[in-house]
């Protein structure tokens, strides 16, 4: 009998310790705490402080992108502030078809693809012709003269509907009348219409959405003659403009044609830097005046990180395939013409100093894409006390107060 | 050499698991939850022969009785609720490796010895909080979750000397290591804000010293008392010291009494000078009202070597906690019940428990259904 009791007991108890195993590989401490009671005494205490004072050191350069190499040439109409004109010259036409000699060019097609617009009814984009020999080197003064009613040979019609894409214009057989004596060159130029608030923007080269020429003509076949033709893309493109009123050092210039950065050095506290989790970081920068550009158009400014803080020539951090500008992450829109205090989120720049403490505590200010417009903001720098820059942060200390 | 690696693989079992103590809604304040330094056999008997067990480590003492080789492993599973205001939280469950002990004795010698692991404070919780908190002159939605995971040990190297049967001393030296890893964590409800993940790891280190003695005053009465002082706990976050904090004396005492074959009935009453831990005490385990602490325990034990081979082990303890969120000091009432068997030719055994606990005090209160399990081996 007590060997019977024995056995029982140690099937409960075998029983007992494989439920015990079985329930030990669960955990669950995870409970709601009731504060400041029953909260852990490392409480996660934010702050938000403003520091003023901290660029220390700020600067302004230009040179970084021409307009011949942005991915955008924008025309903005005649008479504007920022007045422009795309300009395009084609690789050389052939002088035969197949080996068939050209009699006659009865017209051309010009195609172009335009990925913004101003939000105008009637926008319509004027082909003028201009000098075989357009290069960087020409502008606006050399080619201004060629924007004039004797010199358009067509217009491309902006449908109001159109938010992006190709459109295109045939063009007269006679439309470039030298083109013959100027090797089978052909370029063309645009201005835009109507009133002070047109502009569009056209694809460039540099985005693999240069404009195509096509030539339709009559070739000499046998005793006859046969229609035929033939199309180039761009050998060279972009804009010609008006000239921006300077500005001196004591404005932070970003934007514009050749591009302008800025560049700005960075000194917070240690507690904040070093010690701190950085929710939020935020540049507040004050306009000097209201932002430069096409009526109604939007520039996209952008704060990033340096690799290293070499002057000028410092390397940005590239942003990661745009994932930060789509999550709105260190870009903001700029309107032309406002004049409110700009705030860009830089969170993304000043978060990693504490990790990464090789990395320069500097900030570049440039716009995206670089030189397609002559849109530029200008904002006071760390000279101009009453509206220098300065950081907003949102941070978390990381060491109770009471640690040293 | 056989019995040697297998002891050694015993202890390794334990020694891989995370051997920290049970978590506590009360381990969130003060310095933690403060671990007992008893086995599972005591546990069944509410602690009540915490002082005169040489399965427990609570008086140096009673290293004495161990004199053949074993090794000791126990487990503590915990299914817990607490409420604090109208809130009620239940199903939290975790288990721990709270006791761990090598022992034998020096052959031709009175003199045995005994390694033990303890827990010593349990700091393990994981909590979660929702919040509003105002940025930038606007309300942001927050939740956070704090969460520690560690506690500090006691490693204990004691000798027993046995004098005679009513006279044994002990002491011991006491180790108090440990370390936390704590990772806080906030996510915003605004995308604005980029979410915080921090992880830290708080080291502790200390030393003490306990003494005792235990004797056989009556062929049916054992009595034992011991002194132990823990000096002070210095605390280092990410290698950076952070502060230092004064540990408690404790004086224990108790008997076990055998006034029939087959019956044993115990007591143990043990005092522990936690107030001393109120200065420095924020600076490692934040603010928290700090009391002296009492534990009382009674309990007994039927059958065993007679009468039945499985014994039935009741028990009742009250005890003190020593930290508090409030000036109100918290209790403790446990219930217990327990058994064990040996087998492989007594050379092996084990015993198990169950205990039910309430705490209540400082705003807040908490339930838990506490299950051990101990393997003893004495190859």
């Amino acid at each position: 009998m007590r060997v019977g009791t024995l056995t029982v007991a140690r099937v409960l108890w075998t029983a007992s310790l494989l439920t015990m195993l079985v329930a030990g590989c669960r955990e669950d401490l995870t409970a709601p705490g009731t504060c400041p009671e029953y909260c852990p005494a490392k409480l996660i205490d934010v702050f938000d402080s403003l520091f003023v004072g901290s660029i220390v050191a700020d600067s302004a350069w230009t040179g970084y992108v021409a307009p011949d190499k942005a991915i955008l040439a924008q025309a903005v109409t005649d008479g504007a502030a920022v007045e422009s004109h795309p300009i395009i010259r084609f690789f050389p036409l052939p002088d035969s078809l197949n080996l068939r000699p050209i009699a006659s060019i009865d017209s051309f097609r010009l195609d172009i693809l335009v990925p913004a617009r101003a939000a105008v009814s009637g926008l319509e984009l004027v082909v003028h012709r201009l000098p075989a020999d357009i290069d960087s080197t020409s502008t606006y003064a050399d080619l201004e003269p060629f924007f004039e009613d004797s010199t358009q040979i067509g217009v491309i019609p902006l449908p109001d509907t159109l938010v992006g894409g190709v459109v295109g214009t045939p063009l007269p057989g006679d439309a470039f009348p030298t083109l013959a004596e100027d090797g089978w060159v052909a370029t063309v130029g645009f201005s835009i219409l109507p009133g002070p608030e047109a502009w569009a923007d056209l694809a460039t080269m540099e985005s693999l959405g240069q404009a195509v020429l096509t030539m339709y003509a009559r070739v000499v076949q046998g005793e006859d003659t046969v229609e035929a033709s033939d199309f180039q893309q761009a050998a060279f493109d972009s804009y010609v403009s008006v000239d921006q009123a300077s500005f001196d050092r004591d404005i932070l210039g970003v934007g514009g044609a050749p591009s302008w950065r800025s560049i700005l050095r960075v000194d917070l506290p240690s507690y904040v830097v070093d010690s701190s989790d950085i929710s939020r970081a935020t540049l507040i920068l004050v306009p000097s005046e209201p932002i430069l550009g096409a009526a109604g158009d939007t520039l996209r400014l952008r704060a990033d990180a340096l690799i290293d803080d070499v002057g000028p020539k410092s390397p940005i951090v590239a942003p990661a395939l745009g994932i930060q500008d789509t999550l709105s992450v260190g870009g903001l829109d700029l309107l032309v013409g406002a004049s409110d205090t700009v705030v860009i989120d830089v969170t993304h720049i000043v978060k990693p100093w504490r990790a990464d403490t090789a990395r320069p505590h500097s900030i570049v200010l440039w716009m995206v894409p670089e030189a397609a417009s002559l849109g530029q903001a200008r904002f006071w720098s760390s000279r101009h006390a009453a509206s220098a820059p300065s950081l907003a942060i949102t941070y978390i200390p990381l060491f109770p107060r009471n640690e040293p | 050499m056989r019995r040697l690696a297998l002891l050694l693989l015993v202890l390794g079992v334990g020694a891989s698991q995370t051997v920290t103590a049970q978590s506590s809604l009360y381990a969130v304040v003060g310095l933690g939850f403060p671990g007992r330094p008893i086995g599972v056999r005591a546990r069944g008997m509410g602690g009540s022969i915490g002082a005169v067990d040489p399965g427990s480590a609570v008086n140096p003492a009673m290293v004495s009785q161990l004199t053949r080789l074993s090794a000791t492993v126990s487990s503590l599973t915990s299914l817990r609720s607490y409420e604090i205001d109208t809130l009620s939280v239940d199903g939290l469950q975790d288990t721990r490796f709270p006791y761990a002990a090598l022992a034998g004795g020096i052959t031709g010698t009175p003199v045995s010895f005994e390694a033990t692991y303890t827990s010593y404070l349990s700091r393990t919780w994981d909590v979660v909080t929702s919040d509003t908190v105002i940025l930038r002159g606007e309300p942001v939605a927050v939740d956070d979750r704090i969460r520690s995971d560690g506690a500090v040990a006691d490693l204990r190297a004691a000798v027993g000397w046995f004098i005679s049967s009513k006279l044994q001393l002990g002491a011991g030296f006491h180790i108090l290591t440990g370390s936390t890893r704590e990772r806080i964590e906030r996510d915003y409800a605004d995308d604005d804000y980029t979410p915080l993940r921090h992880d830290s790891d708080v080291s502790y280190s200390g030393l003490g010293w306990s003494v005792g003695l235990t004797g056989q005053l009556l062929s049916w009465l054992r009595m034992g008392a011991s002194f132990r002082s823990d000096g002070h706990l210095d605390a280092a976050r990410d290698s950076v010291r952070i502060g230092r904090v004064d540990l408690p004396m404790t004086i224990s005492g108790g008997f076990a009494a055998a006034p029939v074959p087959g019956l044993v009935i115990a007591s143990t009453v043990m005092w522990q000078s936690w107030a001393d831990a109120q200065d420095g005490l924020t600076s490692i385990g934040g603010e928290a009202t700090t009391f002296n602490t009492w534990d009382v325990s009674a309990g007994l034990e039927v059958g065993g070597s007679v009468g039945p081979r499985v014994p039935i082990r009741l028990g009742f303890r009250y005890a003190q906690l020593p930290f508090s969120a409030e000036d109100d000091q918290v209790r403790e009432i446990d219930l217990s019940l327990g058994t064990g068997f040996r087998f492989a030719q007594g050379r092996a055994a084990f015993n198990a428990s169950v205990e039910r606990v309430s705490r209540d005090g400082g705003g807040a209160s908490e339930d838990a259904w506490q299950i051990s399990i101990g393997l003893s081996l004495l190859p």
